[in-house]
């Protein structure tokens, strides 16, 4: 039961980093395509972010969208075309106060913290 | 006449199962190509896109061969007919969106470097068409509504050379029937259009693609404009009794074909261009 509301909170909390983790990827990374943004974020995070395929490119659609991200197909060497991404202007605006807010909550949730569990 | 329901439906069906069968045992194990198989642009890009997409069309078509094998035994009239043609355009549908839906996922997964060396034009497809086909289908549904009433409960529908009915259908089977088959093939050509939208083309595919999209973006505006001809000939003929002359018939597809024909080959010897750059 416990560990059934764990998971269901890691869920929650993990996915709404992932937006910023592909904008963090697609800033340091771009152009680059959905299964290598996938391959980093698990790679980078040691195995704590490992979403799916389809929620990667369920995100980057959806960051598409909102004009944070932008896309292009391009052929890569071996002849494979693949779809790439990079950060707008608007991304990268949206991106630094963003990580500010990730920032101010790690903060936060640090004080109210203080030593429980330390 | 049930026979002959019966006669189409299978031709229907048999189409299905002979171009499945060849999907599978052949088209999907041949590099992609613009001469042999489940061509759509999507499945050009991969290899592997492309023996799956036939090898799902080829096992769609053989199992829709035998829903209407299974169907034709309890079912021997126009709605037979019916299922046949809207199925096989719900498998081509179907099909094309899914390649839309997998493109991206498939082609990340395949081996090859990581970074652009080249930037691939996107075939774009005239929204203003395809919403031009529609005004035009909704136009016919509403002529359609409003004539159904002055129709005879039996109507003719097909004529001899000399302009003699020789084939009868009930009304509301035949409305029914248009109706569906209409709004089906709209729907099947609306649905591979959007499919083919923002799709990367690849150079030696490039001609084909402007091809397909120059096509079926004419055929969404005949479809409706075709329908329309055949409804108001047949309401003429069962209402006031005035029957359109044959040579009209035959000038009308022969004008569909001539203009089908230019709009397939024009991409090949004009420069003007449906891919994005």
């Amino acid at each position: 039961m416990v560990f059934e509301v764990v998971k269901r909170l890691r869920y929650t909390l993990l996915s709404g980093f992932y937006l910023v983790a592909i904008l963090l990827i697609v800033k340091r990374f771009g152009p680059i395509y959905g299964y290598r943004i996938r391959k980093l974020m698990i790679d980078l995070s040691g195995g704590v972010f490992s979403p799916s395929e389809s929620t990667i490119y369920t995100l980057l659609h959806i960051l598409e969208k909102k004009n944070m991200v932008e896309s292009y197909w391009g052929l890569v060497e071996g002849g494979v075309p693949r779809k790439f991404y990079r950060l707008t202007k608007k991304g990268d605006t949206a991106l630094v106060e963003v990580l500010k807010l990730v920032d101010s909550i790690f903060m936060a949730l640090g004080n109210m913290r203080g030593d429980v569990y330390g | 006449m049930d026979k002959m329901y019966l006669f189409v439906a299978y031709s229907i069906g048999l189409i299905d199962l002979v171009a499945g069968l060849i999907c599978i045992f052949r088209a999907s194990k041949l590099k992609p190509n613009t001469y042999l198989g489940f061509r759509i642009p999507a499945a050009f890009l991969s290899q592997k896109i492309w023996s799956r997409i036939n090898t799902l069309s080829g096992i769609l078509g053989t199992i829709n061969f035998t829903v209407i094998i299974i169907l034709s035994l309890f079912i021997q009239s126009i709605y037979l007919v019916v299922y046949a043609i809207l199925s096989t355009m719900l498998i081509i549908s179907a099909l094309s969106i899914y390649s839309k839906r997998i493109i991206e996922i498939e082609t990340g997964r395949e081996m090859g470097g990581e970074h652009p060396v080249e930037v691939l034009p996107t075939i774009s497809v005239s929204k203003s068409r395809i919403l031009l086909g529609w005004v035009i289908t909704i136009v016919l549904l509403a002529i359609i509504s409003v004539a159904m009433s002055q129709m005879p409960d039996t109507l003719a529908v097909h004529f001899d050379a000399r302009g003699h009915p020789n084939f009868f259908m009930r009304r509301d089977e035949y409305i029914i029937s248009f109706i569906s088959i209409t709004l089906g093939g709209m729907i099947m050509v609306t649905s591979v259009l959007y499919s083919i939208k923002d799709m990367p083309s690849l150079k030696e595919f490039e001609a084909y693609n402007r091809s397909l999209v120059s096509i079926l973006q004419l055929v969404l505006i005949i479809i409706p404009l075709l329908y329309t001809y055949v409804y108001i000939t047949i309401y003429l003929h069962n209402v006031p009794g005035i029957t359109i002359p044959i040579i009209i018939d035959v000038v009308v597809v022969l004008a569909i074909i001539t203009v089908l024909i230019l709009f397939a080959i024009r991409p090949y010897w004009l420069r003007k261009t449906s891919i994005k750059k």
